[in-house]
């Protein structure tokens, strides 16, 4: 039996005082919602069916389904589905770009990376920098050019 | 008609530019005066520093080209076509889709214009050679995957002398840079499962969904090769209209507040477009 796993980690943090950097979270992770997650799970495991991760004690198969690319705010779910699995069944993800594959140690440490990433806005802090030593240099070039 | 080809046309004709979140999308009737209304406020909105007393007047030269003929190729939902033919110019205006064509020739109908309005291949256009005096194609022909064919044709339908624009996705641009190759091929790992191309194709164009058949934005060099081959001259600029966009996930928090004086280098070099216009040579 092939079991979708569904959660929305997105539902919780559309209030509060960080309201605006979730809102920049979910524009960057662009997460799909339920119906389209049910939709693609039906049209790749047809005998699959879905429920909570509290579902998978027959499964022999897991599929979780991430709404976004990368599972964030998945961390959490999955260790508990590795613990309470089946011996044997199989851990696969399919996510809100249509991907689908198999969450392997090498995977998992790829995601664990990214969301990180994304969650830290690692990446973004250095743009600042950038802007900071080169806009000075930008701005003269573009005088001596005659542009305003 | 290449499969690759009709399949752009199948995509773009169920999903026709609504300028919203989504192609294919808008709150009101496709073709009603109220749709045409809230895509052209969007459209002109997202354009606004071209815009001088008239809507893109600081790169159409209309008063040049009144009741000359010109010829827009990929006109879409028809607002620069019907702007245009406002200003008295004898307009021609093509799509791949049907979608367009229909509603192209309903816009003109709702306003009263007059215009033709014709489904065609930009690599293969129904005219003669030198047919027209202005030609122009705004951000439609990265969506095709023989760009430097389609200038060649572009090219034939001009006249010696003719005018010339041509608005095309800048791939050296931080939208790309940023949201295309960055947040989307690494971060969300895309790039494991897509090409460059298909990356470009699905990532590039507004909404971040499956299914847009080919985008491929060029590099100015890329373009300017492609626009000597066609006997076009050219001048491209890149139009950074985008960059406010781009800043505000860029630098969280910063892009709102940055001033322009410090926002116009980084438009001026990596804006997503790339405005290309010269004559026939």
């Amino acid at each position: 039996m092939t079991v979708g796993v569904l959660k929305d980690p997105w539902v919780k943090r559309r209030g509060g005082p960080l309201r605006r950097y979730h809102t920049m979270l979910e524009l960057m992770a662009n997460p799909r919602d339920e119906h389209y997650l049910r939709e693609i799970f039906a049209e790749r495991y047809p005998d699959g069916r879905v429920g909570g991760s509290e579902s998978i004690s027959d499964a022999d198969r897991v599929v979780l389904l991430y709404a976004d690319a990368i599972g964030l705010g998945w961390g959490g779910v999955e260790r508990s589905i590795r613990k309470r699995a089946p011996q044997g069944a199989e851990l696969r993800v399919l996510n809100g770009r249509l991907r689908d594959f198999a969450l392997d140690a090498g995977m998992r440490r790829g995601l664990r990376l990214r969301r990180i990433m994304e969650r830290t806005l690692a990446g973004e802090a250095f743009f600042p920098l950038a802007f900071i030593a080169l806009t000075p240099f930008l701005t003269a070039t573009d005088r001596i050019q005659g542009h305003r | 008609m290449s499969d690759a080809v009709k399949e752009v046309q199948r995509w773009w004709a169920e999903h026709p530019m609504t300028y919203g979140d989504m192609h294919g999308h808008a709150q009101d009737e496709l073709g009603s005066p109220a749709f045409f209304a809230q895509i052209d406020a969007r459209f002109l909105e997202w354009n606004h520093p071209l815009h001088g007393r008239r809507p893109f007047e600081r790169i159409f030269p209309y008063d040049t080209y009144r009741g000359a003929r010109v010829l827009e190729v990929g006109c879409g939902m028809g607002t620069m076509a019907s702007m245009w033919a406002r200003e008295g110019a004898n307009v021609t205006a093509v799509d791949l889709n049907s979608t367009a064509v229909e509603q192209t020739r309903r816009r003109f109908e709702l306003l009263g214009l007059t215009g033709d309005i014709r489904q065609a291949d930009g690599r293969d256009l129904p005219f003669g050679n030198g047919e027209f005096d202005y030609v122009w194609s705004w951000g439609v022909l990265h969506h095709s995957p023989q760009l430097g064919r389609s200038l060649t044709e572009l090219s034939r339908v001009m006249r010696r002398g003719a005018g010339f624009g041509l608005m095309v996705y800048n791939r050296h641009s931080l939208l790309h840079a940023y949201m295309t190759r960055y947040v989307e091929g690494f971060l969300h790992h895309e790039r494991r499962s897509l090409t460059e191309v298909e990356l470009a194709s699905r990532y590039g164009d507004a909404a971040r969904e499956e299914g847009n058949p080919y985008t491929w934005p060029v590099t100015r060099r890329e373009l300017r090769t492609m626009l000597e081959a066609a006997d076009i001259t050219n001048e491209i600029r890149v139009l950074g209209t985008d960059l406010d966009s781009v800043l505000r996930l860029m630098l969280p928090g910063l892009g709102d507040v940055l001033p322009a004086a410090v926002k116009k280098p980084w438009a001026r070099r990596l804006g997503w477009s790339l405005w290309a216009h010269g004559h026939r040579r």
